[in-house]
Order: C-alpha cells, then structure tokens, then sequence
C-alpha cells in the first residue's frame, strides 16, 4: 500500500528551479531513500511533504489526503528531522523533549514515559539535563532526531541526519533507522551518501537538478546500468596496443590510465576477466595486481549525469 | 499555546539577567528624572492677602488644598524680598479689590517669578483656573438672582453665591485637576514632564521589543519552522508569542512603575491603575507591532540592525521627543497616529501631567487595542511568505 503519492511535483525559489515535477512514492513500512548531490533539490522535496513550503504545482497525497490542500492530514503523523539541527540551545536536552513532546499533544506520564524511551534509543539519557548548547555535534544530531521520535509517527522523514558527525554516532544513528524501521516505522531518508542509502534503503530515488533520473532498489539500479564496474590493473612490459586490443572488446566501456593504474570499465560478464586476462598473457605483460570493485551507487550515478555524487 | 508560554518563560528565564540590568537602569533614569517633579520636593509660595474678602479667602483654601505646594502667608514686601533672594518660587499677590474686581475684566491680582520652572507655570495656571471658577460662580449668582428680580420670592445674589461655592467644593479636588488638564495642554507647556513621559514610553517599547527577539531567534535556530511542520497552527503560534511577550512587557513595567513609586516616591500623577491600563495597552500594541517586524528578521542581527533605528524614528514621529504640537506637517501628523507611541504619549502624559484617571486613558487605550488589531492582521503577510532559509 503506498503510504504517500508524490506526482509531478514543482517547486522554484527566485531564479532556480529546485524541483522539476517529480513523481514518485513511499510504500507503508519501507525505508525509502533519497539520493542526490548538493543542490539536487532534496530538502526542498522533502520540505514540501512536511508542509513547511508550498508546491507551485503538483499533488502530495498522504493516506488519501491532499496534504496541499489540507496540511493537517500529515502533520501529527509525521516526524520531520530537518537537515539543520532544530533546537532550542539554551535549553536542556530534556526541556527540548518536553516541549516537542507537548507540541505534539503528549503529556504527562505518556510524555515522560516517551522521552526516557526516546532519550534511550538516541543515546543521551545520561546528558539529558545540560543545555544543548553544550552537546557535541553528534549529540545534538542524535536530539534532533529523538525530538521527531516523541510522538511515534507513522512516517519519519530524515534530511541528511548524519551530516558532519563522527563515524560512531553515525553508526548509531543507522541503525536506529533500522531499528525504527523494524517497529513498523516508515522512513524517507535523504543522503549524499550512497553507503548509508545501500545500507538502509530497499527503493531509492536518485535525484539531480530537480529530477528524479533512477528509481528501483539497489540492484536494480545497477542492473540498469548495465553493471558497469571498475577493473583496476597494474601491469608491467606493456604498451598502448594492448589498452586498444582491451578496449576494443565488446564488454568494455572504456579505458584509461591514472596514476599507474589502469582502469578499465566493463559490463556485467562472466568471461569478461578471462578474456583480459588472456590478452594480455599473449601481449607478453606481467599482472602485479588486479581488482573489481563491486558496482555501486556511485557508479549508477556517474553512469546516468557523467558526473560523481560527490566532488 | 501553554505550552508555547511555558517555553517563554524558559527563554525568558535565560535572558533574566539582561532584563534586570534593562529594568534596573530605567529605574535609575526614573529615580534622576523624577526627583524633577515628585511630591516630594515641594516648592514654598508667598501668599498676600490684602483684600480679605470671602472670595480671598476662597481663593487661599482652593490654593492651599493642593499639597503640592507650601504656601507661607505674609506681606508684600517680605515676599517680593524671598523672591529676589531665590527664597520662594513665586509670590501671589491678592490686592484690596479683588472680590469686586472677579465681575470685571481686570483681576485685582498679581503673580511674580523669576523663573518659568514647570512648578511654577503649573501654579500658574491653577491660580487662574481658580479665579476663572470664582468669577464663574458670582456670575452664576448674579444671574440666577436677577431671574427673580420683581417677583415675589426675594432672593440674595450672595445667599446663592454660598450654595454654589459650598457644592463646587464638594466635588473632588481631583475633577478640578483633570479639568485643568486640557487647559496645560493649551496653556502652558511643561516640558520636563514630556519628557518624561516620552522617556518611559519610549523605553517600554524597548522593553517590549527586548521579548519579540525570541522569535528571531527561533527563526534563526529553525525551531520556528519545525512548529510549523507540527499540529500546532501558526495563528496560535503567533497569538501564543503576543500574549507571552505582553505579559513580560506588562511585568516589566508594573515593576517600574511601583517600585518608582514606592522607593523613590515617585508621584505618577492621577490613578496609577490608569497608568497601568495605558501601558498595558502599549505592551500590546509594541508587541504586535514586533511580531510584525519579527515576521521579515530571520537573523538576531538583521534585527540588532533595524530596531534601535525603528524605535527612535517611530518614538520621533510618535512624540516622545518633542510635542506634536509643534509640527504642522499633515503628513507626519499622519504617520503619528499610526504609531503606537503616539497614543501611548497621550495616555501618560493625562496621567503624568494632568492627573488623569481611567476614564481619562481609555481613548488612547482603544486606539492602543485598535493599532494592535491592525499590526496581527499585517503579521500575516510575512508569516505565510515565510519559507526554507538554507
Ligand atoms: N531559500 C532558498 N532560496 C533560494 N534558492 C534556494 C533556497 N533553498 C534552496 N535553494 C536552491 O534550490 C536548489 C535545491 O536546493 P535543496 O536545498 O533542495 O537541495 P538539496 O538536495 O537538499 O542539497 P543539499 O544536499 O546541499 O542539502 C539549490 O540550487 C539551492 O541553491
Ligand atoms: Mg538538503
């Protein structure tokens, strides 16, 4: 069942375009990634599911109700963890809590009972009465995200939550997703990084310049790209000739060299090592090390826009 | 939108030192200010009685109910002597005569100063809004005994005189004054009072402003925007902030306005609970006009920016720098009645100036309540075009 139906969605600021009409949806229980570069329009989707921007054009239909039109339908049923953290920093991590919680209609022992739950699974239970001005960057992620916890929505959307922490609270914020997840939860997560979208996402949507260009689970974007990989070779005693008889087999993207290595792109092909391997035995060069990185996300991108997710 | 206010008063709590130092220094300004006219300070009046005549001896007790004042009784010369010598501040000359001379054009009365200090100008004008009721009064007399000229019934002109004067008398000294207000107004301008009633207006709406910083700084920590994505509306958001703020601008000003009172013996004039309304009125109409402002900040330093520059020139335009009398410009008459200043300035100063009670601030507060009505329903435009500020 689709949870939310986003279609032909448009948004612009002054000059920019950031959103080109795009149509895609979030299936209840499913972690639903967004994938783009900076600027491909993310927050600006994402703003307009939340209610915080106004579409120029196009329907956001969540449960059957047209949230453009009737923002309430949405609004207790969502937490919204915005890309930048939202909170109050003169305030303690559980002042923070008890007025998000309250904002949502909870009170008292169903409130107090939520914020030791929520305090417990992003981690700050033992901080919870210093000021959030004195947490680190990764504890005031974990709160921004605990805050849209409170009132156990039926739908979470995460902009970038791990933006700018350390590998362990990024860790941690995973696999609460997962975790969330598992309890029923339905996620979009948005994310310039194709590791946590491969992770977490079973469908992903990758965004660029206000569209949507590849929509599928993981494999089923790599399929789509033909499952184009990197073969990295370094060789000995061997020349041009043999880049060009390599290049010239038929499951071969490309060729070039860098930096000493020799990167070859190819096709998903069960012979396709054998064969190069052969060439270049007959070419008379010697193998010092060889190796295929596992297509990925990144490689689907570049695939589609000739350019990487992140410079 | 309790909970809203809870959180107010949490901010609030953060910012409370700032906002003793606030009240505190206008305390200060008051203490130094004030000392200016309180009660306190009562200037000494030679009084010279030479016609002692019933209307003369009206005339003293009318002046001498009027605590304000220390009027010592004796001749011409030992006055007009402590008056060169900078004894008394004035000397109120009673000339034989001057009982007759009430139904003539020329009083048989003289004042002197030597300077035009505002105790004195106000002096001033209460001796001649006495006189002005006296002669009123035998007039009055004159004429309703004439009516009944020839007729049976014999009446005397003085015999009625009595009555009329035996009932203005009962009326309270305080109507008196309230009616000596507007006649100030025209009269004579005090201006140490205006001043201070500019500055206390024009400092509560510093104060009021102080709180409309939270929502900028909401803005700017996108909590604002992140309410707006939950169940609350933005009406009730905005109405949550007025009333919060109102009752920390009306707290802050109570505080003043009583601690000045009874600290420093201030004398705030006619009814303090009048002062109070006006100010209450003022709270709301400087917060609504904040929230308005507050609506196109989105950063604590575009607001440091603009609001010292909005303030002044509004409390310019609005009078608490210089009378609004003195300026013909239709124009910026205009543009004063819409500041919230403007009526503010009204209130106080009936207060402050002509002893004014509730009755006498409601006009203003109504206007206060109106300009506020108006700056909530233009707090709409930049509220809805609020958006994403990445
Ligand atoms: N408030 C705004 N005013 C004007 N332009 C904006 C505004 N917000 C975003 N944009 C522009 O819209 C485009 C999309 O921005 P958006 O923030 O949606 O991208 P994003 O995918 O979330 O990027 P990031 O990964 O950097 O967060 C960008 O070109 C951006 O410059
Ligand atoms: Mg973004």
């Amino acid at each position: 069942m689709n949870l939310l139906t986003v279609t032909n969605l448009e948004k612009s600021y002054k000059k920019i375009k950031a959103v080109k009409g795009i149509t895609f949806h979030v299936k209840q229980g499913e972690v639903l990634g967004l994938l783009g570069p900076n600027g491909a329009g993310k927050s600006t989707t994402i703003s307009m599911i939340a209610t915080l921007l106004k579409p120029d054009a196009g329907e956001v239909i969540y449960n059957g109700t047209d949230i453009v039109k009737n923002p309430k339908a949405i609004q207790e049923n969502l937490g919204y963890v915005p890309q930048e953290i939202a909170l109050y920093p003169m305030l303690s991590g559980k002042e923070n809590l008890m007025f998000w919680g309250r904002a949502y209609g909870l009170k008292g022992n169903t409130l107090k009972k939520r914020i030791e739950e929520v305090s417990e699974i992003i981690g700050i239970a033992d901080r919870l009465k210093d000021k959030v001005k004195t947490y680190s960057g990764g504890m005031k992620r974990r709160l921004n995200i605990g805050v849209a916890l409170l009132h156990n929505p039926e739908l979470i959307i995460m902009d970038e939550p791990t933006v700018g922490i350390d590998p362990q609270s990024r860790n941690h914020i995973l696999d609460t997703v997962l975790k969330l997840n598992k309890q029923g939860m339905t996620v979009i997560y948005t994310s310039h990084y194709m590791e946590e979208v491969e992770f977490l996402c079973s469908r992903i949507c990758i965004m660029d310049q206000g569209e949507i260009i590849a929509e599928g689970s993981k494999e089923e974007l790599i399929k789509q790209i033909d499952g184009a990989r990197d073969l990295k070779l370094r060789l000995e005693n061997y020349d041009d000739t043999l880049l060009a008889k390599i290049e010239a087999h038929p499951s071969v993207v490309s060729i070039e060299k860098s930096d000493g290595d020799i990167i070859a792109k190819i096709k998903q092909d069960t012979q396709i090592i054998k064969d190069i391997v052969d060439m270049i035995n007959e070419h008379g060069a010697s193998i010092m090390s060889m190796d295929v990185e596992e297509p990925n996300l990144e490689a689907v991108f570049l695939q589609l826009t000739g350019r990487m997710l992140r410079d | 939108m309790i909970n809203i206010l809870i959180l107010k008063i949490k901010l609030t709590k953060q910012m409370l030192p700032v906002i003793l130092i606030m009240t505190g220094m206008a305390l200060l300004f008051i203490f130094i200010f004030g000392k200016g006219f309180s009660q306190t300070y009562q200037p000494i009046v030679s009084l010279v009685d030479e016609d002692h005549s019933e209307a003369s001896q009206q005339m003293s007790e009318r002046l001498m109910d009027t605590n304000q004042y220390i009027f010592n009784v004796e001749g011409l010369d030992v006055g007009i002597d402590k008056l060169e010598k900078g004894g008394v501040l004035m000397v109120i000359y009673i000339q034989s005569g001057f009982e007759e001379s009430l139904d003539t054009e020329d009083i048989g009365m003289n004042i002197y100063i030597k300077s035009s200090a505002i105790e004195a100008v106000s002096l001033e004008n209460k001796v001649n809004f006495i006189v002005t009721e006296l002669a009123n009064n035998r007039m009055f007399a004159d004429n309703f005994a004439a009516g009944f000229e020839g007729s049976p019934i014999t009446i005397k002109a003085t015999d009625i005189y009595e009555d009329v004067v035996r009932l203005s008398d009962e009326y309270p000294a305080n109507t008196v004054l309230t009616l000596k207000a507007d006649n100030t107004e025209v009269a004579g301008y005090d201006s140490t009072k205006h001043y201070f009633a500019g500055f206390m207006v024009f400092f509560s709406l510093f104060t009021i402003m102080f709180g409309i910083g939270t929502i900028v700084d909401e803005k700017q920590n996108r909590v604002w925007a992140r309410q707006l994505v939950g169940p609350i509306s933005q009406f009730k958001m905005i109405i949550a902030n007025l009333i919060g703020n109102f009752i920390l601008g009306i707290a802050q000003l109570t505080t003043i306005v009583l601690v000045a009172k009874y600290a420093f013996d201030i004398e705030w004039g006619g009814s303090i609970i009048a002062l109070l309304i006006v100010l209450a009125g003022f709270s709301l109409a400087g917060t609504a006009l904040g929230l308005f402002i507050a609506g196109f900040m989105n950063t604590e330093q575009q607001l440091g920016a603009i609001l010292p520059t909005l303030v002044v020139s509004t409390s310019m335009l609005g009078g608490c720098m210089w009378p609004l009398s003195i300026i013909n410009n239709k124009v910026l008459l205009f543009l004063a009645d819409l500041t919230p200043q403007r009526w503010a300035m009204q209130g106080v100063e009936k207060v402050i100036i002509g002893n004014g009670q509730i009755a006498d601030v409601l006009q203003a507060t109504g206007y206060l309540v109106i300009i506020t009505v108006v700056f909530l329903a233009l707090s709409i435009i930049p509220y809805t075009k609020m958006r994403l500020n990445d």
